[in-house]
């Protein structure tokens, strides 16, 4: 059985290992493959009950000597040849050590990433991190992506590439009798349950952010316990919690670790939380009010978050100050229990499996892409495009004609001169600007989901010029295109042009403009160049893999 | 506070003198790959002396706890 292996790193929080953690279970689950996770944590307890076999190695760059770090990456860098992995998963951040590994070089690779500020999706876009991975599985919808405030370049990347898969939030779901469980544990007498969770425990920063929020919990609870309000306190503080020590009193019970958090949390009446991904995911799933205690964290922004968490789901943003998360919780404690819920269930676990299959089975296509053209035709002024394709040699059954109708449900290039289209059809994602379109805002078609635009070269500075000065939110991608007047070139002429154009890159564009040809001329002169282009070694592609090649660039290292 | 232990019960099953055998990472991998059996292990190899001379090799099964 082919081995699957997830490279995993823990800092301060849990997040990491416990996508990891469910992601392997489901694979193993699965039976098809077997998981393996290489993990560099200090603690160990989130593997304490752990289905998959883990080898754990420390944090390779906190080691205290080079050498030192040199054994253990050789020991990494051999161990991973061994095992030969059919697919690696490596977990949001980029580890530039994994992207120098031989043992890892040209085998699948999958990133599973949780949520990023804008900021530090852009870091890692532009310093190319993200171009070494097939896929980038993001642990978000859409729509939740869409709200975190990313640059126009990230979203372009992300809606062009082919490169990103929005997977949904991964995260543990527990059973109703998980949930009952708990409650029954921790509060036999049916108080309500305020539990208190800042991910793993440690500090990003030294603001004693772990101290502060646990020492205002637990002030409050003896507030609510002279105030003879009834609530039981659960403090699970992590394993790297480094505070001043919290007695366990009448109404508070302290954890370092709870495997069953998931289940705690859904269980309670009040959850205070530090907004990271995990913990706030589990907390979505059940019915607790929110009070989010934002800290500085590690490329999750988590201030922002936490106000649009808040917005959405009726919680409060509140600091770690004892006063502040006494009036919180005092508040929230007599609510009715929250409704608005993130749904339950394994879709985004299913997905991601799915795709760790479908990579390991070598299902995605692995081949040297030949050049490529994407060739346009320009039907003559008056003549349906519909005629033309009806006319077209089997040779240029890729091309693509403006306006088409026939080749599927909205046309495949539009042309400015006739946009927006007349008869309600929905925009290309490619637009040839045959017109000035400086009257329009680049936002404009962007909104009506062009994507990219098709122009003159000599188009270029002006182009160039209008989306500088007028940039629309999404990067608009734009290409020139080189025509050909078949009345005035012969095929010959084509050729030598297509010859031109692909001498020194991979893809070209290309106009033909079919006006004043007669239409006896006009099929002898497709059947001239589809027959040579059919004997070149290069493809016509669609205008989606056009756009898709294209955006490859955002991808790359910018410097 | 509470101080349930939390960490897995693993067991010292090797040691490694870094600077002395800097070619012998080879034996480590064959030796980890050999304990990957059917059953879940963890092998936990995060834990070396002062200098990170010696790299000690901890091995245990999930579930126990110290």
């Amino acid at each position: 059985m082919r081995t699957v292996v997830f490279l995993v790193k823990n800092g301060i929080g849990f997040g990491h290992i416990r996508r990891a953690l469910l992601l392997a279970e489901a694979v193993r689950e699965a039976g098809r493959l077997r998981p393996v996770i290489i993990s560099q944590a200090h603690s160990l307890a989130l593997y304490g009950h752990s289905r998959v076999p883990v080898i754990n190695f420390p944090l390779l760059h906190r080691v205290p000597s080079a050498i030192t770090e040199d054994w253990y990456t050789d020991v990494l860098d051999r161990l991973l040849e061994r095992l030969d992995p059919a697919v690696v998963v490596e977990d949001t951040y980029p580890d530039a050590r994994y992207g120098t590994l031989s043992s890892l070089a040209d085998r699948p690779r999958l990133l599973v990433m949780r949520r990023l500020d804008g900021a530090s999706f852009d870091t890692i876009r532009q310093r190319g991190n993200f171009d070494r991975y097939d896929q980038i599985l993001i642990a978000q919808d859409e729509a939740a992506f869409a709200r975190e405030g990313h640059s126009r370049d990230s979203l372009a990347a992300v809606a062009c590439t082919g490169r990103f898969t929005f997977v949904g939030n991964i995260a543990h779901t527990p059973t109703a009798d998980q949930i009952a469980e708990v409650r029954t544990e921790y509060a036999p007498d049916g108080a309500p349950l305020v539990v208190v969770n800042g991910g793993a425990g440690g500090d990003q920063m030294p603001d004693g952010y772990g101290d502060r929020l646990f020492g205002a919990c637990h002030t409050a609870a003896g507030r609510l316990a002279v105030q003879g309000t009834p609530a039981r306190f659960v403090l699970i503080t992590g394993p790297y919690y480094a505070g001043r020590p919290l007695p366990e009193t009448a109404n508070v019970t302290v954890r370092r670790f709870e495997p069953r958090l998931s289940a705690l949390l859904a269980a309670a009446t009040v959850a205070v939380i530090k907004p990271g991904n995990n913990a706030l995911s589990e907390a979505l799933a059940g019915s607790a009010h929110l009070v989010l205690v934002p800290d500085v964290s590690f490329m999750e922004g988590l201030d922002e978050h936490a106000a649009r968490i808040a917005d959405d789901y009726h919680g409060v943003v509140t600091n770690p100050d004892p006063d502040e998360i006494h009036r919180a919780i005092t508040d929230a404690l007599p609510r009715p229990a929250r409704t608005h819920r993130t749904p339950a269930g394994t879709r985004a676990i299913n997905h991601v499996t799915a795709l760790i299959d479908r990579y390991a089975e070598g299902g995605e296509a692995v081949r040297v892409t030949s050049k490529h053209l994407l060739l346009v035709i320009l039907a003559p002024a008056g003549i349906d495009s519909r005629r033309i394709r009806r006319v077209l040699p089997p040779t240029l059954h890729n091309a693509v004609l403006v306006d088409d109708v026939e080749a599927g449900p909205y046309p495949l290039v539009g042309r400015a001169s006739t946009f927006p289209p007349s008869d309600g059809r929905q925009a290309p994602e490619l637009l040839l600007i045959d017109t000035d379109v400086t009257a329009r805002t680049p936002q404009e078609l962007v909104n009506r989901g062009i994507r990219m635009l098709l122009h003159a070269p000599s188009a270029t500075p002006a182009v160039t010029r209008w989306l500088t000065h007028r940039p629309p939110q999404t990067t608009l991608l734009h290409a020139s295109a080189h025509t050909v007047h078949a009345a005035r070139h012969s095929s010959g002429a084509f050729a030598r042009r297509v010859t031109q154009l692909l001498r020194d890159q991979v893809s070209a564009c290309l106009i033909v403009k079919l006006d004043t040809l007669g239409s006896q001329r006009q099929h002898r002169y497709l059947c001239q160049i589809g027959q040579w282009l059919a004997a070149q070694p290069l493809r016509l592609i669609t205008t989606h893999d056009f756009l898709t090649h294209h955006s490859q660039r955002l991808l790359r290292a910018t410097a | 506070m509470n101080t349930d232990d939390i960490e897995p019960d693993l067991a010292l099953v090797n040691t490694f003198p870094v600077r002395r055998a800097h070619t012998a990472t080879d034996g480590v991998a064959e030796h980890i790959v050999d304990l990957l059996g059917d059953a879940p292990v963890i092998i936990d190899l995060s834990h070396h002396d002062q200098y990170g001379d010696t790299v000690r090799m901890h091995v245990g099964t999930p579930g126990a706890t110290s």
